[in-house]
């Protein structure tokens, strides 16, 4: 069930009446079960099999969590998520890669990707470790650690929440009110938009190039390139911004997981506002303990490498997704090396596009199937293949509307003299325009909407 | 109190509606504007838009014209003034050509050469073609008809229907309700996605009326086949008219970089063969299409705005059919 179906609306409609009807008549228990129930057949909906999986890595991090003094248990409790998601996601890539290098034929087990593993597993992970560094306190309500982990609106593809984000959102008494659906259904229309009217359509584009590469021109493969790198910026924070909606007509608050990620002069810069809470796990979870910049300059570096690959193939099984970390981590480790600062007027804007340049160069392998298809796309850009010209107006569309979401942002900042930050333009729906400019998006959303079938990007993950 | 803030609350909504309507209405003016469908008594075609109205497309290509006298798309007007028609064109969607301008259309580009009137309308395949031919005959008078298709195979039923003139007729949808609601260009769109929608949710492929593709292996019942083409040869004969049947392949971009055609070659061949035997000419553009596509890397399908390749005609298709039919025509004449 995608946020972007009927089904999902229908389910979401039915949830947020059940809550509220719930809140005026039941106990905030009651509440919670309702919650988690939804939940459970949220993630059942695509295959009811893995909900145990879920139940599984669940449980296993509740008692775990329950008993971290004891250094078996904690590891235990670390381990598990680990190897469920190592065991779903990485075994036939593991055992071809090892296959390839012995020349062996591999064989593979027919094992099925539970959607959202890699987001569940990152949540599990963070209370286990969070309690055990005595961040946070054990949680000895069992409905409540299921409802953190388990909870619809980040459930298959993030934001990924912190434990010490949302278990003392869960603490509170926290209601359905008029003023939280007024701005969570502003939220979710805005997301909604990204992903079914930019995203969707530019997929289309890019879907062809990249299925085909020695068929286009150069420009074509260029212009598919760069609409790449709006379509899975538009696609996911679109879907960030549906969860953030969704949870916040339910009472709860997610942390925002973009920020304008175009508009930074640098690769450190771009994953401070690219898909912020994976960057700000794999910071807490991984970088740190390996040292983080404590243990001298060649060791920070090492370990900025190792996050990156890591984080890389978290996006996929694939040599692929290494590879786009492992680039990743040259940049981020050359931004360490010049300790470039800041700069403004005309400066800021080329280093904003040799930025963008860089992230849409990487974003090849990201997307490519195979390093062949990735090589087939670089060989036509760099020989200026000759081929089908495709001038696709949509990722025309979708960067005029970057460029004004931008600008917005930028005289906002200005005004306010802070950062260029990214902004939801919350409307008024008390007042007649604001319900007809609402009313005029949602109009638009439905007569543009790509309606052809289209998976969220990080669905994949 | 409470029933008085509700009551404000829900006209504030009503109003808002109505004013986002209206505004959504206007967008479409530009963005999507298909003049509403009308019956066509003269029995030319089944159905006509309305005549001499202003239309738009930016769903798929970017267009926008204004019908004619009669609710077709062409540049000149039908009228007693209309110098002799030379070709009559009647098929589908692809050449009513509501997605490219009507310069860049057949109609437009043989315009320069021939007086050509063009009466080809949404969903009319070959088969409700060839059930109008005789009244468009009648009424036009041309030297040449074309009827255009986009698949040489056909089922068992509809060429026994088209030989015995039993074809269903379209409806045009034009009363009642719908007809109301196809009178708001937005309401139209809204219904249009949501057609797509329901296709794309059936796996259908797209196809309209059967237009674009058909099976990749089988043959036609030869003895039907045969049986059609002889009575539209005799139709033709009687009103002094040569019929040409333009085949336009669908055209699918294969991962290496190479094109293949859609649509069983046999059929083509079958189909070709009965036309020659009764005095037809058939039109294949197939080799076209290709040499087109390897020497100039175009492909006479798909827009700036869809997949490449796939949906109508673009102006490149249009210019490649409407060189080939002057070709034709002029090797004949």
């Amino acid at each position: 069930m995608s946020f972007a179906s009927i089904e999902f609306l229908i389910f979401f409609a039915v949830v947020l009446g059940g809550t509220w009807f719930i809140e005026f008549q039941f106990s905030t228990r009651v509440k919670e079960c309702f919650l988690l129930l939804a939940s459970y057949f949220f993630y059942g909906y695509w295959d009811w099999r893995f909900c145990f999986l879920l139940l599984f890595v669940t449980v296993s991090s509740y008692f775990s969590a329950k008993h971290h003094k004891k250094k078996a248990v904690f590891v235990t409790g670390v381990v598990v998520p680990l190897v469920v998601l190592g065991f779903f996601k990485y075994f036939n890539f593991f055992l071809s890669s090892v296959a390839a290098v012995i020349g062996k034929d591999p064989g593979a087990l027919r094992i099925i990707l539970p959607v959202g593993i890699s987001f569940y597993t990152f949540q599990a992970l963070s209370y286990v470790i969070d309690t055990h560094r005595e961040k946070i306190p054990v949680e000895n309500d069992f409905v409540k650690l299921a409802l953190y982990i388990s909870f619809f609106p980040q459930l298959v593809a993030g934001p990924i929440v912190r434990a010490a984000d949302f278990l003392p959102q869960l603490r509170e008494d926290r209601k359905v009110s008029f003023d939280n659906i007024k701005w969570g259904i502003q939220v979710f229309t805005f997301g909604l938009f990204k992903k079914i009217v930019l995203a969707d359509h530019i997929s289309v584009f890019v879907d062809d190039v990249y299925s085909k590469p020695v068929a286009f021109h150069w420009t074509a493969i260029v212009l598919a390139t760069v609409s790449y790198s709006l379509q899975i910026y538009f696609d996911f924070s679109g879907y960030s911004d549906m969860a953030i909606g969704c949870a916040k007509c339910l009472g709860y608050d997610f942390n925002k997981n973009f920020n304008l990620p175009y508009i930074s002069q640098s690769v450190t810069e771009f994953w401070r506002r690219w898909h912020i809470s994976l960057s700000t796990w794999l910071k807490e979870y991984l970088y740190i303990p390996l040292g983080g910049n404590r243990k001298g300059k060649a060791r920070q570096y090492l370990n900025l490498m190792i996050t990156m690959l890591l984080g890389g193939l978290w996006h996929g099984a694939n040599w692929t997704f290494v590879f786009w970390g492992g680039i990743n981590g040259l940049a981020l480790c050359a931004d360490k090396l010049r300790h470039d600062k800041k700069r403004t007027g005309v400066l800021r804007w080329l280093k904003i596009l040799a930025t963008f340049i860089f992230i849409t160069f990487t974003w090849i392998f990201f997307r490519a199937d195979s390093f062949s298809t990735a090589k087939t796309v670089l060989k036509g850009i760099f020989t200026l293949q000759d081929g089908i010209h495709q001038p696709f107006v949509w990722s025309f569309v979708a960067l005029a509307f970057l460029a004004v979401a931008t600008l917005a942002a930028e005289i906002k900042a200005r005004k306010a003299k802070t950062d260029t930050n990214g902004y939801y333009p919350i409307l008024n729906l008390s007042k007649v325009w604001g319900l007809t400019v609402f009313f005029i998006v949602l109009g638009l959303i439905v007569g543009l909407a790509y309606t052809g079938e289209n998976p969220f990007v990080y669905f994949q993950f | 109190m409470k029933i008085k803030q509700t009551a404000k609350a829900l006209c504030k909504i009503a109003l808002s509606g109505f004013l986002a309507l209206l505004t959504l209405t206007a967008f479409c003016f530009f963005y999507y504007n298909i003049p509403a469908h009308q019956e066509n008594k003269d029995g030319t075609t089944d159905y006509k838009w309305e005549p001499k109205v202003f239309y738009s497309r930016g769903t798929e290509g970017f267009a926008w014209g204004k019908t004619n006298n009669e609710g077709f798309l062409n540049p000149i007007d039908y009228n007693e003034n209309t110098p002799p028609i030379d070709i009559l064109i009647m098929g589908s969607s692809q050449m009513e050509a509501y997605n490219v301008n009507i310069r860049d259309s057949v109609t437009g580009r043989l315009g320069e050469h021939k007086t050509v009137y063009n009466i080809g309308i949404a969903a009319h395949d070959l088969m409700t073609c060839f059930g109008n031919m005789e009244a468009a005959l009648n009424k036009y008078r041309p030297k040449y008809v074309v009827l255009e298709t986009g698949k040489c195979l056909f089922t068992d039923e509809a060429l026994s229907d088209a030989v015995s003139g039993t074809t269903g007729e379209i409806p045009s949808h034009s009363g009642g309700l719908v007809g109301l609601l196809q009178k708001n260009q937005y309401l139209r769109l809204v219904y249009g996605q949501l057609d797509n929608f329901m296709k794309k949710q059936a796996d259908d492929d797209g196809d309209e009326a059967g237009v674009y593709s058909g099976a990749d292996e089988g043959r036609n019942n030869d003895k039907l086949l045969s049986g059609l083409m002889q009575k539209i040869s005799s139709t033709a004969r009687e009103y002094n008219a040569r019929v040409i049947i333009l085949y336009h392949p669908r055209v699918l971009l294969e991962p290496d970089g190479s094109v293949k055609l859609k649509g069983s070659a046999s059929a083509v061949e079958q189909f070709e063969q009965t036309c020659r035997e009764n005095g037809l000419m058939f039109l294949d553009m197939s080799q076209r299409f290709t040499r087109e596509y390897y020497e100039n890397h175009r492909l006479p399908y798909g827009f700036a705005n869809t997949s490449v390749g796939s949906g109508h005609l673009n102006k490149y298709g249009h210019a490649m059919i409407a060189d080939e039919l002057y070709r034709l025509i002029s090797e004949t004449e």
